[in-house]
């Protein structure tokens, strides 16, 4: 176990370095200048700008020293927990993200959980009742998932609310420190809005999984030694079936943070998802960049854990 | 999807299914016609797939033809009012939206845009990841370690993110959308080409391909990427409606096409700012269309990818909105 989580943990470093390049690079592939496109704005007006005001801000975001020197000094900044300063609210990245982003991992977190709970159920279902009706019906649900955009049920979602219960979401945001009520109350709408699309997936990694699993040697064996069904596909099938579920969990936790910024503005949640579009609006490069990094960061450390965790699950991937 | 048990050309069988090989289907349609009402047969649900998508290509050829309006066209009545939110009915089938403007007209005209960045991304991007994903798992070594952490880092960030980090760079136009979704879909496409490769490249017929002498670049080009089309074309299936889902978010969220052009994703716009309750129409036909022309092309991707190449079952999992 010792040597495959050390191979694993250097894989992850690498992983890491190189997504800090391209959050990088990122910036350098504006057409022209970062400067340039920044002091024009969104429009792109050009004429504007003055060559002085230009030549300072070059200045002041180091744009006049070579790449590499500005890579390293921006990676040893980062090291050292300064995201830089955001170049629209001229404040510490930091500060403007902190918050936000524990706000987007609670509601990212809540649908994950509630799409789990639902979609692992769904698809044992699926796979036990192979065939008939019921198996169909999921399965016509799951493809329905998969295929409704987020945004088109977020709103479809407030619709019928409003107008089937003259009920609105509330407005505005209370964190879970000061009043866990409300705090469910407003998240618990886009958690499930972003859950839905998510357990049309995983139901469907559960059925196929549960489906080989039920196929396996010690299945027959359980239930020729006289285990009741339940036991059989309980204990001895989904313990094994839920192993793949575990590993696509990561990549569709980061599918959902991408999910997740769609759900705030529809339901205008105080995220990081909203902090995005606005810096994408005012064109401010470093709340972006920034922003890009940790999501990278959480989802491959994530990623890493979920591996991890597998080593000690399934032994059998320690020695591949 | 209809029927789980499918028996393949090679026969292997699907998941765990123990059928023998009980029909050999003739390699050579007698016409593509027979071909195409086989395929319905055997596969409804990948039928009514392709019948959305065909619908879909007709509507945006026919667009100027059977739209009753100018999509970008604020309409003025005889009595010069600009109808706002008008409801559906015999003026406007879909009624009209907050500026005043034919719905209808405007997701017929929708049609185009989203087949016109569809077809841009995946032509360009499918095609392109398509053959970096080949030379990575030919060449293997540096290459494919390098490409490797690359595809691994942009795994790490949603497909969305990325698409919007793209479009922030470049600034909002029809062709900066499909950039965006084009590099948007490298990590999925390299990935699974990549892993379809390293299968195809221990095949015999390879091996004794190279022992013969054949040079790699005869190799990859006469013997690899035949094997691998299916895979292109079922990929091709399934990112065609990813990148539709993928414009329909940048615009929705503001950042994709200009407003004035008649993308379904910023139809939807007005809709999540309030606007629903005044006027459901508004926010229900656009997103409807992305819906059922979405489902279109994942009904077909399955229907193909069960056809030809069973072994991508849960390949999709890749796929990122």
């Amino acid at each position: 176990m010792g040597k495959y989580a050390i191979r694993r943990t250097l894989l992850f470093i690498p992983t890491l370095l190189v997504a800090t390049i391209l959050v990088f690079t990122l910036f350098w592939i504006v057409p022209g200048d970062p400067a340039l496109a920044i002091l024009a704005g969104g429009e792109g007006d050009t004429g504007s700008v003055s060559p002085e005001q230009l030549q300072q801000l070059r200045q002041t975001l180091g744009l006049d020293r070579p790449l590499y020197v500005q890579y390293a000094s921006w990676l040893a900044n980062v090291l050292h927990g300064d995201l830089g300063t955001s170049l629209w609210y001229k404040t510490p990245v930091w500060h403007q993200l902190k918050d936000r982003f524990l706000v987007t991992m609670e509601l990212a977190v809540m649908a994950i959980v509630l799409a789990v709970c639902a979609a692992v159920p769904l698809g044992v279902t699926s796979a036990v009742k192979q065939d008939t009706g019921l198996d169909y019906l999921s399965r016509i649900f799951s493809s329905i998932g998969i295929a409704l955009p987020t945004f088109w049920l977020g709103i479809l979602i407030v619709y019928f609310l409003a107008y089937f219960f003259e009920w609105l979401p509330p407005l505005g945001y209370a964190t879970v420190w000061d009043d866990p009520l409300l705090n469910v109350q407003q998240l618990i709408l886009p958690a499930l809005t972003l859950a839905f699309n998510d357990l049309a997936f995983t139901a469907r990694v559960t059925r196929s999984s549960m489906l080989e699993v039920m196929r396996e040697d010690y299945l027959r064996t359980a239930r020729a030694k006289g285990l009741v069904e339940l036991r059989v596909v309980g204990r001895h099938a989904l313990k094994n079936a839920l192993l793949p579920v575990l590993t696509v969990s990561g990549y569709q936790f980061a599918r959902l943070l991408g999910g997740v910024i769609i759900v705030e503005s529809i339901f205008v949640v105080p995220g990081m998802g909203t902090l995005l579009i606005d810096s994408i609006i005012h064109r401010d490069f470093i709340v972006l960049q920034a922003i890009v990094l940790l999501i990278a960061a959480v989802v491959l450390i994530l990623n890493l854990m979920i591996d991890l965790a597998y080593g000690v699950l399934d032994p059998r991937v320690r020695y591949q | 999807m209809a029927r789980k048990q499918e028996v393949l050309a090679g026969g292997e069988t699907v998941v765990g299914s123990v059928v023998p090989q009980t029909r050999i289907e003739s390699d050579a349609p007698a016409s593509p016609w027979i071909a195409v009402a086989r395929f319905a047969r055997r596969k409804p649900l990948g039928a009514v797939g392709g019948l959305i998508v065909l619908a879909l290509v007709v509507t945006a050829l026919l667009a100027p033809l059977i739209s009753p309006y100018d999509p970008r066209q604020i309409i003025r009545e005889a009595d010069n009012r600009v109808p706002v939110y008008v409801a559906p009915g015999a003026a406007y089938p879909m009624g009209t939206d907050h500026v005043g403007r034919d719905i209808v007209s405007r997701v017929i005209h929708g049609a185009r845009i989203s087949l016109y960045v569809g077809l841009g991304a995946v032509l360009i991007g499918v095609t392109a990841w398509f053959v970096v994903g080949i030379v990575s798992a030919y060449a293997g070594r540096v290459v494919d370690l390098v490409v490797q952490r690359v595809v691994d880092a942009m795994m790490a960030v949603p497909g969305l993110i990325i698409v919007l980090a793209i479009m922030a760079v470049l600034g909002s136009s029809l062709n900066n959308v499909i950039i965006a979704i084009v590099i948007g879909m490298l990590a999925p496409v390299v990935r699974t080409v990549r892993s379809q490769v390293l299968s195809v490249k221990e095949q015999e017929y390879v091996v004794a391909a190279r022992a013969i002498g054949a040079r790699s670049a005869r190799i990859i080009v006469r013997h690899i990427m035949p094997n691998c089309l299916a895979i292109y074309l079922i990929l091709a299936t399934y990112y065609l409606g990813f990148a539709i889902i993928l414009e329909a978010s940048l615009s929705f969220l503001g950042v994709g096409v200009p407003p004035d052009v008649p993308s379904w994703g910023g139809m939807l716009t007005a809709a999540a700012q309030g606007h629903i309750t005044k006027a459901p129409w508004a926010g229900i036909f656009p997103g409807l269309a992305i819906f059922i022309v979405v489902l279109g092309f994942n009904l077909l991707g399955d229907a193909l990818r069960d056809v030809l190449e069973p072994r991508l079952r849960g390949a999709r999992r890749g796929l990122m909105r």
